[in-house]
């Protein structure tokens, strides 16, 4: 368990150096893509699937970001008024719903690379798998972030949350 | 088999699994149930955010953010107190012409919530306004400000629906300026009815060094809006310029953005975008096994069937969005509602950027709604209260908006004059 802690802090270090790096990456090639088409007019041909790809990726690694951070939009009202034990339980089930979709995400994306390896993008000429690669990797950091997180109904004291 | 997958989204949801994660899982069972491919799963979600239009989120999101913390903001409400401080309710009224300027610089209506309630909250509360008045007030004055460009949710709609962001962004100022005039309106009568006090007037020399000071921050909504329509760049061009423009301001113009400060926003754009770029892809994984099913064409025929025309549809979508919008947020309730719902209303001739712009409008009051809305939930903890103590202030506000929304939802030339005029 200290094990899979330390790994995720490693992770979730690696995670924020990364969605940083393909942020910037994005608002670059994207002002890139301006500038080259007024000071040279010259319509840059790969910056839109550069900015594009770079952007899948941003959005998967920010959305298991913010599974770590459990961040995720949500609906909590209904789950806060119910009694602690029934609560938890609650809890416990929403937990494992995000958990199993994580996996589903790591097994389906690796069909999804496995499928799509001969393809290539247009512009770049690269594989579509490395595109969809972001898939499985994001479904793993999610999986990782759920087991080493606190966990269903952790953090609540026992007593709270009768009223 | 529709019915059931979204009956499984609603238990989910309510079940506090988060929206996106809710979205994909009831799908993905529909797709098992019906033997479809697995990888249709991961391929319709990356699809879902594989678009150009749709960079314009994060980077709109990482301007608003820069905006905020170049001290900014606070050029602005000084501007907005020079300029109506010392209306009757002088304060209520800064935080809706405060919240005009920097809409028009910010994407979010939640970043707009956390920004001007920050700063305003703290001068209502210390000028004798309650807490849930001066929270009521900053919240109505943000659902307002969802209609001043740019906005995320517009930029969602214009994507998903196939409709010129540029015309909605210029479609939405009318709409914005009739509920703020409105607004401002109303806390003038209710601080004559119970004495708020005003401020002093402002001189000209005052106003005047104000409206210096604010000059360049202002000078990007004039850079966006004028930049998008004459063809200078695309939207999401527009988004680049500006946090390039904003990180100028705030880095070697006003010197108020430590590196640290800019890396750690910067990160946090990633992961708000991921939350909303990832109930974006559950959303296009949901439609697409709907529209395999035929449930939009089931759900059209019928709700053509019910009659009522161009006013019954509206009035219809106004109803729909305002609680969905409530619990589902903003975009994911765009998102998921208009691929189903905007083909109907073309089919009524009703025009896609009226449509959009009323629907906009509508997630302006919803996401402030009463007990749940999102926005609202930021606004109160900004303001330190709850919303149950907010709701009774806020009502006769949301009221005043929600007839507004309806006005310019059966009048479509206060929409559409000004995109109109100017040749979208």
């Amino acid at each position: 368990m200290r094990g899979l802690k330390a790994l995720n802090r490693r992770l979730v270090a690696l995670e924020t150096y990364a969605v940083g790096g393909l942020v910037v990456t994005v608002a670059v090639v994207v002002l890139l893509q301006v500038g080259m088409r007024y000071l040279f007019s010259y319509p840059n041909p790969w910056s839109e699937e550069v900015s594009r790809f770079c952007f899948i990726w941003m959005s998967l690694l920010g959305a298991s970001l913010a599974v770590e951070q459990r961040a995720h939009f949500g609906f909590d009202q209904v789950t806060k008024g119910l009694a602690p034990r029934a609560k938890r339980a609650v809890e416990a089930f929403a937990w494992a719903v995000v958990l199993m979709f994580s996996l589903l995400l790591i097994a389906t994306g690796l069909a999804l690379m496995d499928l799509t390896m001969g393809e290539r993008s247009s512009a770049l000429n690269l594989p579509m798998a490395l595109v969809y690669a972001a898939v499985p990797v994001s479904g793993v950091l999610m999986v990782i972030h759920m087991l080493a997180g606190p966990g269903p109904g952790a953090g609540d004291p026992p007593t709270e949350g009768t009223g | 088999m529709g019915g059931l997958m979204l009956g499984t989204f609603g238990a989910l949801v309510l079940a506090a699994v988060p929206i996106g994660f809710a979205l994909a899982t009831a799908a993905s069972i529909a797709i098992v149930m019906a033997d479809l491919p697995l990888v249709i799963i991961p391929q319709q979600i990356v699809a879902g955010m594989d678009s150009f239009p749709m960079l314009a989120v994060p980077l709109f999101i990482l301007a608003g953010f820069l905006m905020d913390v170049g001290g900014i903001s606070r050029r602005l409400v000084t501007l907005a107190r020079a300029l109506v401080g010392h209306l009757p309710g002088g304060l209520g009224q800064v935080v809706i012409m405060a919240e005009i300027f920097f809409s028009g610089v910010s994407g979010s209506t939640s970043a707009d919530a956390a920004a001007i309630g920050g700063i305003m909250v703290p001068q209502l509360t210390e000028n004798g306004y309650s807490r849930a008045r001066s929270t009521a007030i900053v919240s109505a004055a943000c659902g307002m400000g969802i209609l001043i460009p740019p906005a995320i949710v517009m930029v969602v709609y214009g994507v998903i629906g196939n409709v010129s962001v540029g015309a909605l962004f210029v479609a939405s100022i009318t709409p914005a300026l009739l509920m703020a005039v409105g607004l401002m309106t109303q806390i003038g009568w209710q601080a004559r009815r119970e004495g708020w006090p005003a401020g002093e007037r402002a001189s000209f020399a005052e106003v005047r060094r104000a409206a210096i000071d604010a000059l360049l921050p202002l000078l990007m909504i004039v850079v966006i809006l004028g930049g998008i329509r004459f063809g200078l760049f695309t939207p999401t061009e527009a988004a680049a310029v500006a946090v390039a423009y904003a990180l100028l301001l705030a880095g070697p113009v006003y010197r108020a953005l430590p590196l640290r400060e800019l890396w750690s926003k910067i990160i946090q754009t990633a992961v708000v975008s991921g939350m909303v770029l990832f109930v974006v892809g559950a959303a296009h994984l949901l439609g697409w096994v709907l529209a395999v099913m035929q449930v939009p064409q089931a759900l059209v025929s019928s709700l053509v069937g019910m009659g009522g025309g161009q006013a019954g549809f509206m009035i219809l979508t106004i109803l729909v969005f305002l609680p969905l919008g409530a619990i589902l947020e903003g975009v994911p309730a765009v998102v998921m509602l208009v691929p189903i719902l905007l083909p109907l209303a073309r089919e009524l001739g009703i025009d896609p950027v009226h449509y959009g712009t009323v629907i906009v409008a509508t997630q302006g009051i919803s996401v402030f709604l009463p007990p749940v809305g999102v926005s609202l939930l930021v606004a109160c903890s900004v303001g330190g209260v709850e919303p149950a103590e907010v709701a009774r202030p806020l009502w006769p506000y949301l009221a005043l908006m929600l007839a507004l929304t309806v006005v310019i939802a059966l009048v479509p030339e206060v929409v559409l004059f000004l995109p109109n005029l100017l040749g979208y």
